[in-house]
């Protein structure tokens, strides 16, 4: 008999049991999506440096032609050598290939941000891994893999170019990405290439290239072999353990963690979702509840037929909720999270299956706790859907003789203010909706912003010259003079032309030790040559003036607990000199460290790891619009050079990180816009259901298809409203609370989002509000099926 | 006397599981302006469905409705909403109404919602609180439907079905809800209501109801099978008065098979 009732019960609420079925289908695909999501966004990075077997701390020192070790790479083995802290260590070698060593073939054209530094696959130090997450092993004649982070439109898998040296050139081919764990994050300046062993020793032997050590060092106790290794003053590019490896992979954290927002926000409105849907169908159930109770079934039997049926709906929904979860959970990962290995999908089953199971326990558990109630009330209280008086509490709150609103309007506002529980589902969804787009849009325009400039450490200028070659060479005299001369050269060049400079700086960048007492720290250290130290932004203290003075970063400044006022010493010339901090400045550069000296400070050029392009600041107050034409100038008459707006070039620096949200946020845009009009759209049928008979009274009382119509959008478009608006207003906040959280950790302790309010505020929520209003419009055409007739089902 | 209603070779069939039911066959009547008329007759005789086609809640199979000169059976949706809005006031068995508005603005909603007649709001309200005045339910404008008895909440759509001044009312047992003293003040109410020119078609199965109309129709398989014209009484007819009328209509529906 039970499953008569439920057969007969299944067909006849067609219209409910489908569209909780749908809710449950889309609460285990969100679900299970996102833990799926938030398991590999949180174990990501974890995963990649276990699978590549990386070695515990690294080192990377410029070295002679060909790979021949310099005095300090000598010095730097003995010491790896000796030192007791050391259990082994592995060297790899590596080209550097400078845009003029370059020849690029056809169509294709290899534009370089960063140095290109030439390795054999045959490393001891780690693992590489190709596009498909599969170890790359081996890799054929004259192919190369290169990362991701060079190719671009004119440079991709395919395409090749010659190396050259003198007159021997050889060709590559570039057959596929490589994931490459130390040098491939975003915010790594270097990148590897992998070619075969043969072809590298054909570089060698044929060739004369400048080239890096790269020392892998395994240790039990990386704390004190830093220590010690600091002492000595090694000239290096770069070193650190694999805690500040993975900070070069923080642009893909952003990404990630504004995913894991999304995921967690999906499981939250799903959660919402399902509990909205049960309590909505089961007080449906409530008057044949009441019947069956009347004609003197027992609780029980009651009770056990509405549980199964809830068991069977959440049943097909999870299954269907779960093979659909499998390629979403893809789609969220492999679009945005590019650059690391992460775990096979294989787990995704298991961790979808267990979502599943839950979402179906969750929900006979809510059944069982909703048709509780059966026990309590009476046959009447049921048959009036568990409303158990005569009297109820006061429910209008407006009044329709002294408002000025259009009756629909009253209708829908009125409705909206007695029932706001009823709506809170929409009012959150709508609400997250708008923090889930505002959160990457206001990190790419404060990305974007001149402000950001400020916040690297950088002064201000009008835009900048790279030469990578010439930089490189100017590195490689360790003279100040060439500097000076080559900041003058570009000057008189740029004159030649007719741009009107007023003057032109560099900064040039060391790695050196500072200290405090016990404390140290390699830390990177910057001179402005050309430049007043007063350009620069200082978040306390005045800026350094003479020789001896220093402004150092909060993250210096807490590493050797530091404050202004304080003598700290920078290991230079084989000495520890001491500076004053007469200043704290805060830097996204190198994960928040900088040290800042005057130009006066006699310092070790010798120990320069590198420069910064030359910047350019141009003769009065120049429009963008003239800037901009004078760049095209100078693009023109300079081809060798890469010549870029502040923006531009922080956008480099920080690898592309606008370029790579770009997409996120699209899609984000795009998930929150099927989001809201999915629950809109169930929604608006569940109220279609309940309210028919009101529909019908209406219409029976003179009003048209239209004007009911509009009663039902402008409530539904109000309650989105108000949603939307709380988002607007906390949207900014919760950016702070997230991406904020990414900025800190990049080093910034002070930011403050730059907000494109017609963007924030108007755009996005009107575009939302818009696509959702539509869809609701699109539902309600169901009114015209509404007969007078269904004044029946009026409660 | 012009007509009111006019009904023309009415039919209306249904078609359930694939089997044709018809409920109304070729009805034909008149009702002029002014009169109460009742249809009565057994349960599934078609008197609701006859009400429901003639007032334009439902769509005739075939025939044709005029309410005075508009023939409703013509009209598309939209035209019929502005029909059913401004010439007819509709009265059900339950008293539906939007939960979440006072009473009074209940009574307003329809008014609001037209531009017949061109009035103000404050004439609306004026003309809602005469209304309510009359129907003796001043008191309870602003409580919740709730908060109020039946009957009473039947007097509140009475004066709804009122407020856009139909030339005509329908009544779909409009004291079926109702205990007999509540009925009885109803009744009072659209005699009323019909003394002051409206003309009203109700269907009842009390046979006190219809002795307090001027004419009564019986219809028996979807076909009048008979009428009945009553002297129009008094608005408070004495007790004997009332037991007159209701022998007179007791015989008659007998004779009908009642």
């Amino acid at each position: 008999m039970n499953a008569k009732i439920l057969k007969k019960d299944l067909k006849r609420k067609k219209s409910m049991n489908f569209i909780l079925l749908i809710f449950v289908m889309l609460a285990t695909t969100f679900i299970a999506a996102s833990v799926n999501n938030m398991k590999v966004i949180t174990t990501g990075l974890d995963h990649y440096f276990e699978v590549s077997q990386v070695c515990d701390y690294l080192i990377n020192t410029m070295s002679g032609i060909n790979g021949e070790p310099t005095d300090n790479d000598l010095r730097l083995e003995a010491f790896l050598e000796e030192n007791e802290n050391v259990d082994n260590y592995e060297v790899d070698d590596g080209l550097m290939i400078f845009e003029d060593q370059l020849e690029d073939v056809g169509d294709s054209e290899l534009e370089l941000d960063s140095t290109l530094t030439v390795f054999s696959i045959k490393s001891e130090q780690q693992n590489y891994f190709d596009e498909e997450n599969q170890l790359l092993k081996d890799i054929g004649a004259g192919e190369m893999y290169v990362p991701k982070k060079l190719l671009s439109e004119t440079f991709q898998v395919g395409d090749s170019i010659y190396i050259k040296s003198g007159d021997y050139k050889k060709k590559f081919t570039v057959k596929g990405t490589v994931k490459d764990v130390i040098l491939g994050g975003e915010m790594m300046g270097m990148a590897r290439v992998l070619i075969s062993q043969k072809d590298y020793d054909d570089l060698v032997e044929h060739g004369e290239f400048v080239s890096q050590k790269m020392y892998g060092v395994y240790t039990e106790d990386v704390d004190a072999f830093y220590q010690e290794y600091v002492d000595q003053g090694f000239y290096v590019l770069f070193n650190g353990d694999m805690g500040i490896i993975r900070t070069t992979y923080i642009m893909d954290m952003i990404i990630a963690g504004i995913l894991l927002a999304v995921s967690i926000c999906l499981i939250l409105i799903s959660a919402i979702m399902l509990r909205f849907t049960i309590l909505f169908t089961v007080n449906e159930d409530y008057k044949e509840i009441g019947i069956m109770k009347a004609i003197g079934m027992p609780d029980k039997s009651i009770r056990s037929l509405y549980v199964v049926k809830y068991l069977v709906i959440s049943i097909i929904g999870a299954v269907i909720g779960f093979f659909v979860s499998i390629p979403f959970t893809d789609m969220l990962v492999s679009s945005v999270v590019k650059n690391i290995v992460i775990e096979s999908g294989n787990n995704n089953y298991l961790t979808a299956g267990i979502v599943s199971v839950v979402v179906v326990l969750v929900i006979v558990w809510f059944a069982y706790l909703s048709t509780g109630r059966i026990k309590k009330v009476t046959p009447m209280d049921a048959i009036r859907s568990g409303n158990n008086g005569e009297r109820f509490e006061k429910k209008s709150i407006l009044s329709l003789s002294k408002s000025k609103m259009r009756p629909t309007t009253f209708m829908a506002m009125n409705d909206v203010l007695c029932e706001l529980k009823k709506y809170i589902v929409l009012v959150i969804t709508g609400m997250i909706g708008v923090w889930l787009v505002v959160m990457p849009a206001n990190t790419i325009n404060t990305l974007q912003s001149e402000k950001v400039a400020a916040w690297f450490g950088l002064a201000p200028c009008d835009f900048f010259i790279m030469e990578q070659s010439r930089v490189e060479e100017n590195v490689a005299t360790a003279d100040r003079q060439v500097y000076e001369d080559y900041l003058d050269e570009v000057q008189e060049r740029l004159e030649a032309i007719d741009v009107p400079v007023d003057y032109t700086f560099t900064e040039v960048l060391y790695k050196y030790k500072v200290s405090k007492g016990e404390l140290s720290y390699n830390s990177m250290t910057l001179m402005g040559l050309g430049s007043d130290t007063e350009a620069y932004m200082y978040d306390e203290g005045v800026a350094p003036k003479e020789e001896n003075e220093v402004a150092i970063t909060h993250m210096v400044a807490q590493k050797i607990d530091a404050q202004i006022g304080d003598t700290i010493y920078i290991n230079m010339f084989g000495e520890e000199r001491p500076f004053i901090v007469t200043a704290l400045y805060q830097s996204m550069n190198n994960m928040g460290e900088g040290v800042r000296f005057t130009e006066e400070a006699d310092t070790d050029f010798a120990a320069v790891s590198g420069a910064f392009g030359v910047q350019v600041v141009l003769e009065g107050d120049m429009s963008k619009e003239e800037v901009s034409a004078i760049i095209d100038k100078v693009e023109k008459e300079m081809p060798n050079a890469k010549v870029e707006t502040t923006k531009e070039f922080i956008d480099d620096m920080i690898g592309g990180i606008s370029d790579m949200l770009k997409p996120v946020k699209t899609m984000i845009m795009t998930l929150v816009i099927i989001i809201n009009i999915l629950v809109m759209v169930l929604m608006q049928k569940m109220f279609l259901i309940r309210e028919q008979g009101e529909m019908g009274m209406l219409k029976a009382i003179g009003f048209s298809n239209g004007s009911i119509m509009s009663w039902q959008t402008k409530r539904m478009a109000l309650v989105l409203f108000v949603g939307m608006l709380l988002g607007t207003v906390t949207g900014t906040p919760f950016s702070q609370l997230t991406s904020g959280q990414v900025f800190q950790l990049m080093g910034a302790s002070k930011i403050e989002f730059v907000i494109n309010p017609l963007e924030i505020y108007v755009l996005y929520p009107v575009v939302i509000w818009a696509a959702t209003v539509i869809a609701c419009v699109i539902t309600m055409l169901q009114v015209r099926k509404v007969s007078v007739d269904s004044i029946k089902a009026i409660e | 006397m012009a007509n009111a209603l006019q009904v023309k070779d009415l039919c209306k069939t249904y078609i359930t599981n694939k089997r044709q039911n018809n409920v109304l066959k070729n009805v034909n009547f008149n009702i002029e302006e002014g009169e109460m008329v009742a249809i009565m007759g057994p349960s599934g005789s078609g008197k609701s469905t006859l009400l429901y086609s003639v007032s334009g809640m439902d769509r005739p199979t075939a025939g044709e409705v005029s309410l005075a000169d508009k023939k409703i059976t013509d009209l598309n949706e939209s035209e019929l909403a502005k029909v059913r809005l401004n010439d007819m006031g509709f009265i059900f068995q339950q008293m539906h109404m939007l939960k979440n508005l006072s009473v009074m603005d209940n009574i307003l909603l329809p008014a609001y919602q037209t531009d017949k007649g061109g009035r103000s709001k404050e004439e609306i309200n004026v003309y809602c609180k005469e209304l309510m005045r009359k129907l003796e339910i001043s008191d309870i404008a602003d409580n919740d439907i709730t908060e109020v008895s039946g009957g009473q909440l039947q007097r509140a759509c009475i004066c709804r079905s009122l407020m856009n001044k139909p030339e005509i009312l329908f009544a779909d047992e409009p004291t079926g809800a109702l205990n007999r003293s509540s009925s009885d003040e109803v009744m009072e109410m659209l005699n009323r209501i019909n003394e002051e020119g409206t003309t009203i078609m109700l269907v009842t199965h009390d046979m006190k109801v219809a002795a307090n109309c001027s004419r009564i129709l019986y219809i028996v398989d979807g076909n009048i099978k008979g009428e009945l014209k009553l002297e129009k009484g008094d608005t408070s007819p004495s007790e004997t008065e009332k037991k007159d009328r209701e022998r007179k209509v007791n015989n008659w529906l007998s004779e009908m098979g009642w």
